[in-house]
C-alpha cells in the first residue's frame, strides 16, 4: 500500500508540464547532457567490446602487444638497407615503433568505428539513446588499447633507452588527445556514411593502407618531396607522429606551419564529423 | 492537461519506395546534404513525389492519460509498430510531434539489446543502461529480475548464446518488466515462455498497471488486449480509424475485418458470382447460371438471392450477444416445387458446427407455407438464433436450399458476422472464454453435498 502511494507521489512530481520529452524531427542532435545521461550505456558498450574481444582468444591481451612488435620486426628488416630513412642516433626498429603504435591505434579505431553503427543495428533499431555513443565507445576502447601499449612500451623504453628520457615525455598525453580527436572525427563521418553506403567497409581499409605510406612511419617527415609537403601536411597523423618522436627521442619537431595544418585538419574533421553525424543519426534506423 | 502521459499531435511518417534498392551514389549524397534540412510537408508535395512515398502513418493524433492502458490494434501493416517506434524514439516522424511525460521502457522485440557473447548477469546491466538506469538502480532490482526469470543460478554467468530459447526469452521479458519504467510499450510479446511463466508475466503486468503505470500494448490477440486495456486505438493503412472504449473500437474493428474478408471472397470467386449479386433485383434466367458458378450447386427451380444477418431490424456485421440474431434468407422460386431451407453456422476457421433446417419436424413452430410446394415467386425465410447462445467470435453463415429433398448449397460472401459480448455474460469474469463456437446460458445448480 505504502509502495503504491509512493509511486503515485513520484508520478505527480513527474507531471510537471515542462518536464516532457519532445519527439519531433530532431531526435539525435548532439547534446552533451543527454550523452552524460546515458554514460552507463557508454560504459556497458565499452566493457562489452573489451570482454568480447578477449574472452575467446587464447593469449588475450598479449595480442595488443604482439601485433606492433611483429610489424616492427618486419618493417625494420625490409627497410633497414635503405639509407637516410631515420636519424642515425635512434635504433631503426624503435624509430618505427614510436610511430607505428599511434598509427595502429588510429587504424583500429577507424576500422572498427566505420562498421560500428551497422553492427549495432539490432540495438539501434529497438531503443532510443544518443547514437553517437556507439562510435564514442570505439574511441574509448581505442584509448584503452593505447594506454596498455604505452605503459608496456614506456617500461621497455626506460630500460633500453634511458639516455633519451626527458621532460618532453609529459607532452605525450597532448598528442594522444589529438589522435583521439582525429579518430573520433573520422569515424563520425565513416560510421554514419556506412549506414547508407556500405562501400565504406571496403574503401576504408584500402584507404588506410595508402595513408600508411603517406604518413612518416617508416621514414621521417623531412623525407617528403618539397612540392607535396603542403598537401601531405593535411594528414592528421603528421603532428601526432612527429610529436611522439619529439617527445620520446628529442628529434626535431619540424616546421610549425605543417604541424598547425595537420592539427587544424584533425579539428576540422572532428567538428564537421559531429555535425554530419548529428544530421544523419535520425535516419539510421530507416536506412540501415 | 496535467495528467497527460503521451500527446501525439498530427503525426506523419513516410517511407520512400525502393529506398533500399535504388542505386544510391555518393554524388546524390553530396547534393542532399545541404538541401534536405526542410523536408516538404506531405500536403505540399507534388503528385509525382506523393506516388513515390508510402505513408506508414498519416495525421495521427491522440492523447493518453497517466495510468491508462491502451491497446493498439489493426491488421498487419496498419502502422502500429511504426507508431510504437516513433513513440520510443527509434525513428523520427516525417511531420508532427509527440510529447511524453516520464521514463519510457519499450519491449519492441524480445531480446532487445542482448549480446550473445555476454553472460546473463552482464546482459542485465547492459539492458538497464540501455533504458538509462544507473548501475546502482539496476543492482537494486537485480535479485528480482533473476528470481522472476526463474532460470537456474548457475546459468547466470554463462554467455546467453548457450541459453535455450525459453531461458533467453524469460530473462529478456523479466528484465523489461522489472526495470519499472513509467511508460511501457509492449509489442507482441505476450506469448513468452510456458504457461506458468505467462501467468506470472500477466500478474506482474497487472501490478504495474495498478500502480499507475501507463502501458501501450500492440497485439493481435484480442483476448490479451480485452483483458488488460480500458481503451483501444484502431489503425488501418496508417490512418486512425477509431479511438475510444475497448468495446466500441472492437466493434468497428470487427466490421473492418468482415469487409476485408468479403473483399477477398469476391476477389477469389469468378466474375459470374459478382454479376449475379449485381443483378439480383431483376429476375434471372437460371439457365445462364447453371453450372457456371464455382461455389454453388444451383437448381433450375430455385435461386438463393440473399442471406442477411440482422438485429433490431437492421442488417448488421456485428451483433450483440444478448439479443436475438436473425438470419434472413431470400430466394426466388422459378418452378413450383417443394422447397426447404437450412443454414449452417461456421466458425472463423470455416468449420461448420451447427446446422438447422426448417423441416417441420426440426424446428420449433410449424404451419405456414413452407410444408407445401411453393409457387414461382420470391420468398423469405428467417431463423432466429437465441440470445446468449453463440460465443463472442467471428462466424459465417452458409445457406442451403433443399429442393424436393435434394440439397443445393450456396455460400454467400456477405454472410460473415461477428458476435460482440456486451459484457452481460461476463460481469464477474474478465478473462477469455474457451475458443469454442457455442457458449450458451444453461441451467446450472450447485448444492451442498454434506
Amino acid at each position: 500500500m505504502n509502495e503504491i502511494r509512493k509511486n503515485r507521489i513520484k508520478y505527480c512530481q513527474g507531471q510537471n508540464d515542462k518536464n516532457f520529452i519532445l519527439i519531433g524531427l530532431q531526435q539525435q542532435s548532439i547534446d552533451i547532457s543527454v550523452i552524460y545521461q546515458f554514460r552507463e550505456l557508454l560504459r556497458a558498450l565499452v566493457l562489452r567490446q573489451l570482454t568480447v574481444r578477449y574472452k575467446q582468444t587464447a593469449v588475450g591481451l598479449i595480442w595488443i602487444l604482439l601485433q606492433p612488435l611483429i610489424m616492427m620486426a618486419i618493417l625494420s628488416v625490409v627497410f633497414k638497407s635503405l639509407p637516410g630513412l631515420s636519424p642515425k642516433n635512434i635504433p631503426y626498429p624503435l624509430f618505427i615503433l614510436s610511430a607505428y603504435v599511434p598509427w595502429l591505434v588510429l587504424a583500429r579505431i577507424i576500422g572498427e568505428g566505420t562498421s560500428s553503427i551497422v553492427s549495432e543495428q539490432s540495438l539501434i533499431a529497438r531503443v532510443f539513446f544518443p547514437r553517437i555513443i556507439v562510435p564514442l565507445s570505439v574511441v574509448v576502447v581505442g584509448a584503452f588499447d593505447f594506454f596498455i601499449l604505452i605503459v608496456f612500451f614506456l617500461i621497455g623504453y626506460f630500460i633500453v633507452l634511458p639516455e633519451f628520457i626527458s621532460i618532453r615525455l609529459l607532452a605525450l598525453p597532448l598528442f594522444i588527445m589529438i589522435l583521439l580527436i582525429a579518430g573520433s572525427g573520422i569515424i563520425f563521418w565513416t560510421s554514419a556514411l556506412n549506414v547508407r553506403y556500405r562501400d565504406f567497409t571496403i574503401i576504408v581499409p584500402f584507404f588506410l593502407s595508402i595513408v600508411f605510406f603517406l604518413t612518416p612511419i617508416i621514414y621521417t617527415s623531412n623525407f617528403w618531396p618539397k612540392e607535396y609537403v603542403a598537401i601531405l601536411s593535411f594528414n592528421p597523423m603528421l603532428v601526432i607522429v612527429d610529436g611522439f618522436r619529439w617527445a620520446l627521442f628529442g628529434t626535431e619537431f619540424g616546421p610549425l606551419l605543417g604541424k598547425l595544418t595537420s592539427l587544424f585538419s584533425s579539428i576540422f574533421i572532428f567538428i564537421t564529423g559531429l555535425w554530419f553525424f548529428g544530421k544523419s543519426a535520425d535516419d539510421f534506423v530507416d536506412n540501415i | 492537461m496535467d495528467d497527460l502521459a503521451i500527446k501525439v499531435d498530427g503525426l506523419w511518417k513516410s517511407y520512400k519506395f525502393g529506398v533500399h534498392s535504388a542505386p544510391r551514389t555518393l554524388r546524390s549524397l553530396a547534393g542532399n546534404l545541404f538541401s534536405s534540412k526542410n523536408k516538404p510537408s506531405p500536403l505540399e508535395m507534388d503528385g509525382e513525389n506523393k506516388r513515390d512515398d508510402f505513408w506508414a502513418l498519416s495525421d495521427i493524433s491522440f492523447e493518453i492519460k497517466k495510468g491508462e492502458v491502451v491497446g493498439l490494434i489493426g491488421a498487419n501493416g496498419a502502422g502500429k509498430s511504426t507508431l510504437l517506434k516513433i513513440l520510443s524514439r527509434v525513428i523520427r516522424p516525417t511531420r508532427g510531434q509527440v510529447k511524453i511525460w516520464g521514463r519510457v521502457g519499450s519491449l519492441l522485440e524480445i531480446g532487445t539489446g542482448f549480446h550473445p557473447e555476454l553472460s546473463g548477469h552482464e546482459n542485465i546491466y547492459l539492458n538497464g543502461a540501455i533504458i538509462g538506469m544507473t548501475r546502482l538502480e539496476v543492482k537494486k532490482r537485480y535479485e528480482e529480475i533473476v528470481e522472476f526469470a526463474g532460470n537456474e543460478k548457475k546459468f547466470l554467468h554463462m554467455p546467453v548464446k548457450y541459453y535455450s530459447s525459453g531461458m533467453f526469452m524469460r530473462l529478456a521479458f523479466s528484465i523489461a518488466i522489472n526495470l519499472n519504467p513509467d511508460i511501457l510499450f509492449l509489442d507482441e510479446v505476450f506469448a513468452v515462455g510456458d504457461a506458468a511463466f505467462q501467468k506470472k508475466s500477466y500478474e506482474r503486468l497487472n501490478e504495474m498497471i495498478k500502480s499507475g503505470r501507463t502501458v501501450v500494448i500492440v497485439s493481435h490477440s484480442a483476448s490479451s488486449i480485452k483483458s488488460m486495456c480500458s481503451r483501444a486505438i484502431f489503425l488501418e493503412g496508417g490512418n486512425l480509424i477509431a479511438d475510444g472504449r475497448i468495446a466500441e473500437v472492437y466493434r468497428v474493428y470487427n466490421e473492418h475485418i468482415i469487409d476485408q474478408i468479403n473483399k477477398n471472397a469476391i476477389g477469389l470467386t469468378s466474375q459470374n458470382y459478382e454479376n449475379k449479386t449485381q443483378h439480383s433485383d431483376e429476375s434471372i434466367d437460371p439457365d445462364t447460371l447453371q453450372g457456371s458458378d464455382p461455389v454453388s450447386i444451383t437448381s433450375k427451380k430455385v435461386l438463393m438471392r440473399d442471406v442477411r444477418v440482422m438485429q433490431d431490424g437492421v442488417v448488421k456485421k456485428t451483433v450483440d450477444i444478448d439479443r436475438d440474431i436473425l438470419v434472413e434468407l431470400e430466394y426466388e422460386v422459378f418452378e413450383t416445387s417443394k422447397i426447404n431451407v437450412s443454414i449452417q453456422l461456421l466458425d472463423s476457421r470455416g468449420n461448420p458446427f451447427l446446422a438447422t433446417p426448417n423441416y417441420i419436424s426440426a424446428c420449433v413452430d410449424s404451419g405456414e407455407v413452407r410444408s407445401q410446394p411453393l409457387k414461382p415467386g420470391i420468398y423469405r425465410s428467417e431463423c432466429r438464433i437465441l440470445p446468449n447462445f453463440l460465443n463472442d467470435r467471428l462466424y459465417s453463415v452458409n445457406a442451403v436450399l433443399i429442393v424436393d429433398n435434394e440439397f443445393y448449397s450456396q455460400t454467400f460472401s456477405c454472410s460473415e458476422f461477428s458476435v460482440f459480448d456486451t459484457g452481460v455474460m461476463r460481469t464477474e469474469f474478465a478473462g477469455e472464454w474457451d475458443d469454442v463456437p457455442i457458449r450458451p446460458i444453461m441451467e446450472w445448480s450447485t448444492f451442498v453435498k454434506t
